[in-house]
This record gives C-alpha cells, structure tokens and sequence, in this order.
C-alpha cells in the first residue's frame, strides 16, 4: 500500500469520472493505495485520485491533445483490443466504475502475465488471451454482451480490418475508438495519409467523428473517435 | 451480475493457465539466453576496455604487443604488477615463445608509472571480474548450442547452433520462424538498412543479409559474392527450419547441406565486377523548428 500525497489541487470534472487539474488528467482510485504502473496517487476531499500518463496510454494522450467527447462513462461496457499489460485499462476500469465491465483481449503471453496480475483486485476487469482478429474464438458468453464502446490499441498491419470484425459485439449506435499506428501498416508511407485511408476504411460502418494525431506524446499514433452509423 | 462473477473467475484462470503453458515452452529461455549472451559481450567489452585503459597507466606496451583483450586481462589478473613478468610464467601463460620474449622485453623497459597498492587492488579487481563473466559467457554459448541442438536439429545443422539460436530468438520461436518466407529469413537482423532503404525511396542501397551473414560460408566469401549465396542460404535456412517445425522426427541426412556447398563452390568463381558509380544521397536539411524561428525574428 502506497501513501497518497496530499496536494490541494483543484480538480475540476471534464468527462463522467475524469478530472483535471489543468495540466495532467485524473481517475478515482477504484482500490485506493493500489498503483498499477508505478503513478502518483493524490489525495482531496478524501478521495484518492491517479495520475493519468498521457506518454504511457494512448487514450491519456488523446484527452491531453483534445479528445472532445469520451464515450466511456460510469457504467458502460467496454471491449478492449491489445489491453497489454493493462495500464490503459486501469484508468477505463476507473471510469466505468463497478457497475462497468471492461474486457482486455490480447494476443501476447508476456502482457498477458502483468496484466492478470494487475486486473486480479479489479473487479470489473475481465481478462482474455485469444486473437482479436478472429472474434468467432471468444468465449460464448463474452460474444453474447453488447458493449457500449470498443477500444483497440493493437500494431497489426490490419488495423481497421480487426476494428470492423469485432464492430458486431456493439450495441446500436455504440461508439469506437481506434489507435492507429502508422507504422505497422506502411514504414515508409507519409503518416497523416495512412490515418486519412484508415479513417475511409471504417466509414463503411461508422461516422468518423474526430481524428487526433498523437504528437508529441506518441510517434506517429492516432486516435480516431467513431461511432456506428444507424 | 452473479453470472458476471462466475464468468470473470473463469477467464482469469483460463488466462493464468495460458501464461504457464506459454512461458514452459523452451523456446523462451532460448529467447533470454540468446539476449543475455548479447549484452554480456557488450558488458565484457566494456570492462575489458576499462581495465586495460587504466592498466595502461601502470605499462602502456602491453597493449601494444598483444592484441586479444581476454590475454591481457589474464596476464593481469595472474601476474600483476609489471614487474612479476617473469619469462617462464609468461611463456606459459601466452603459449607462443616470440610473444612472451617480446613481452619480457618490454616489461623491462617500459616507460609506464607507479600505480600505488591500492589503485593496483581496484584494477586487479575489475581483471578478475571481467575474466569470470567471459567465463559465464562461454557456458552460456555451449548452452545455447545445446538448447538449439534440440529445438531445431536440422536448422543448426544447416547454419550452426549459435547462428540458429540467434535467428529463432529474432523471429520469436520456431513456429514463427517456419512460417517466414526466405527474402525475410535473408534480412532478419538488418531491419535499420531494410527501413533506411524503404525511407529513402529505394535511394540508400538495400541490405543483403542480416543475421546469417555470421555464417561460416558467407564470411569465406568476398563482398561481390555474397548476394548469390546468402539467398541461397536463407532458402535452405527456410527448408530445415520448416521441416523441423512440421515434422520434428525427419532428418535432412546433408541433403541441404550439399547443394549448399555446391552453391558456395559457384559463387567462389564469381569474378569482381568494375565499381559502379551510385548516385550520392544528398543531404537534405532539417526544416528550422519553430522555436528558432521566431528566436531568429526577434534578433
């Protein structure tokens, strides 16, 4: 158990559970004094807040660069490609709270060790090693959910293609949020083109809403804000 | 809710389990072995550098006559001081009789100063030291030829155990490996020169080989005739990798290993073709970033 600094910050709401303090982004402690990848814990009005590391999540680095609209709230059910080790997912557990439910799928045992670890007291936080390109694989139950919002962060050539095969598990009019990496689909290709032809790709299913390059926090990363056409 | 509960306790052992099986396989200590021996050589290279540059202050003209830094570091550890060079210990130590007269020679007059017993101790220390890691760094290597041996008989017997170990350690497990095709086996190693290729619009010339230009045949060859033989290779390198993925029972028997050989006598003949000129890449100046930019305007 790690002791929380206690700093009068004023922390402002900017989404449902996420706050700021102007410049770096917080979430409520869901396990108070638990940290999960080493950040700094504040303490106000007795509530325990964490750091948000916008150079370690991508989705933290969308919120510093502008996100506007965060389709995860309290309570939603989130289905997460390329969880990893789960830092990401810590702070999506924390948003969503404990009537939430958020599924980390990723391919790789390595993560998969730190991330079983690190999700075990959260309870909200289902862990599962399958192939996110072949959603046919997940368990029957998993399949049968409906979720409110799919996150993917995974660096695979086929990154809008895995996106569109697992947009069935969403609900009607649910939303998605897709981190590109340009550089897994095209080395050599001029990255601003590659998230234009990855955005065109999802329009088949989903209004594009926002597309925000991930600069300075990460190389050639982008976050696109979508959600299922009617 | 209650159904959640059940559900969730259910991944999490299933994902636990996964884990163990994932990480019992010995394919992965291959993985850390390979990448261990790596970073000892760099480790050993440092030390071995350190010690010989302070050493150096004490009898510069060591350095000078031998060149092999695991020989000096012996003399060190086991003679000391300059002094203690004695021409029966030495010609025991080094093996070859002209070295160590010269050496004896030059322990005589050298031109090097007094180190006090304390200095002396700290790099006596270090000699030590050094010596014990390049002795865990060769039992790691027979190690790791033994682990090779066993995973992937057939592809050390085509590129040689360490050379094996390092390409599965690179492509991430023999499954991977077996299912690269050959162009990819030919470059594994050599991503920077593949990208700076890729980056450059095809300017910067590309790579030939990566990894398995550490084989034996490759380095017998002069540069010019190099590109024949190391895509035959990385073919062969694809073949045994694959038989020994798919049917790990079957043995190649040297088939491979002949028409490599035939390949390697072909590509001995092939005479040096005249230099050609290749366009010179230009330079190309980095934009000036903002901050200089408006720091120029107000001067």
């Amino acid at each position: 158990m790690e002791k929380a600094q206690k700093e009068g910050k004023c922390l402002r709401q900017i989404f449902e559970n996420v706050f700021s303090d102007g410049k770096f982004f917080y979430t409520k402690n869901l396990i108070p004094g638990n940290k999960v990848y080493g950040e700094k814990l504040v303490l106000e009005n007795g509530i325990e807040y964490r750091q948000w590391d916008a150079f370690r999540s991508k989705l933290g680095a969308g919120l510093q660069k502008g996100l506007k609209q965060l389709p995860i709230k309290k309570s939603s059910k989130v289905l997460y490609l390329g969880s990893a080790e789960g830092t990401t997912v810590s702070h999506v557990s924390d948003i969503v709270g404990r009537e939430g439910l958020v599924v980390g799928v990723d391919f790789s045992a390595t993560g998969m060790r730190r991330f079983v670890l690190n999700c075990e007291n959260r309870e909200n936080v289902l862990p599962l090693l399958a192939d996110a390109s072949k959603p046919e694989s997940y368990p029957e139950e998993i399949r049968k959910i409906k979720f409110d919002v799919l996150f993917q962060d995974v660096s695979q050539k086929s990154q809008a293609g895995i996106f569109l095969k697992n947009s069935p598990l969403l609900k009607p009019e649910g939303f998605g949020m897709l981190s590109v990496k340009a550089r897994s689909i095209d080395s050599s290709e001029n990255p601003e083109k590659v998230f234009r032809q990855e955005a065109e790709k999802l329009k088949e299913k989903f209004a594009v809403l926002q597309i925000i390059p991930l600069k300075p926090f990460e190389k050639d990363h982008a976050l696109i804000l979508c959600r299922l056409k009617k | 809710m209650e159904n959640l509960e059940i559900l969730r306790k259910q991944l999490l052992s299933k994902a636990k389990e996964q884990v163990v099986e994932e990480f019992s396989s010995p394919e992965i200590q291959l993985v850390k072995a390979v990448n261990l021996l790596e970073d000892l050589d760099r480790i050993f290279n440092l030390m071995a550098e350190h010690c010989i540059e302070w050493y150096s202050v004490h009898f510069p003209e060591l350095r000078e006559t031998i060149e092999d830094n695991a020989l000096i570091l012996k003399l060190v550890a086991e003679l000391g001081k300059r002094e203690n060079f004695e021409e029966e210990v030495l010609v025991q130590l080094v093996g070859e009789e002209e070295l160590s007269k010269e050496i004896f020679q030059a322990s005589k007059n050298s031109i090097g100063s007094e180190l006090s017993e304390k200095d002396f101790a700290e790099v006596l220390e270090l000699a030590v030291n050094a010596l014990r890691l390049k002795k865990q760094r060769e039992q790691l290597e027979s190690y790791i030829q033994e682990k090779a041996l066993g995973i992937a008989p057939n592809l050390s017997q085509i590129a040689g155990a360490l050379l094996a170990a390092r390409l599965l350690s690179k492509a991430g497990g023999l499954k991977r490996l077996a299912m690269l095709d050959s162009s990819k086996i030919q470059l594994l190693g050599a991503e920077k020169a593949l990208f700076r290729h890729l980056k450059t619009k095809r300017k910067a010339l590309p790579p030939k080989h990566g990894l398995i230009l550490q084989h034996s045949f490759l380095q017998q060859l002069k540069p010019w005739q190099r590109s024949a033989m190391s895509r035959a290779l990385a073919g062969k390198i694809a073949i045994a990798a694959r038989i020994d993925f798919f049917s790990p029972k079957s043995r190649a028997d040297g088939k491979l290993q002949d028409s490599l050989q035939a390949v390697f006598e072909k590509c001995q003949k092939i005479p040096e073709k005249p230099q050609r000129q290749f366009p010179v890449l230009e330079r190309t100046r980095r934009p000036e970033r903002k901050f200089f930019k408006k720091f120029n305007k107000r001067k």
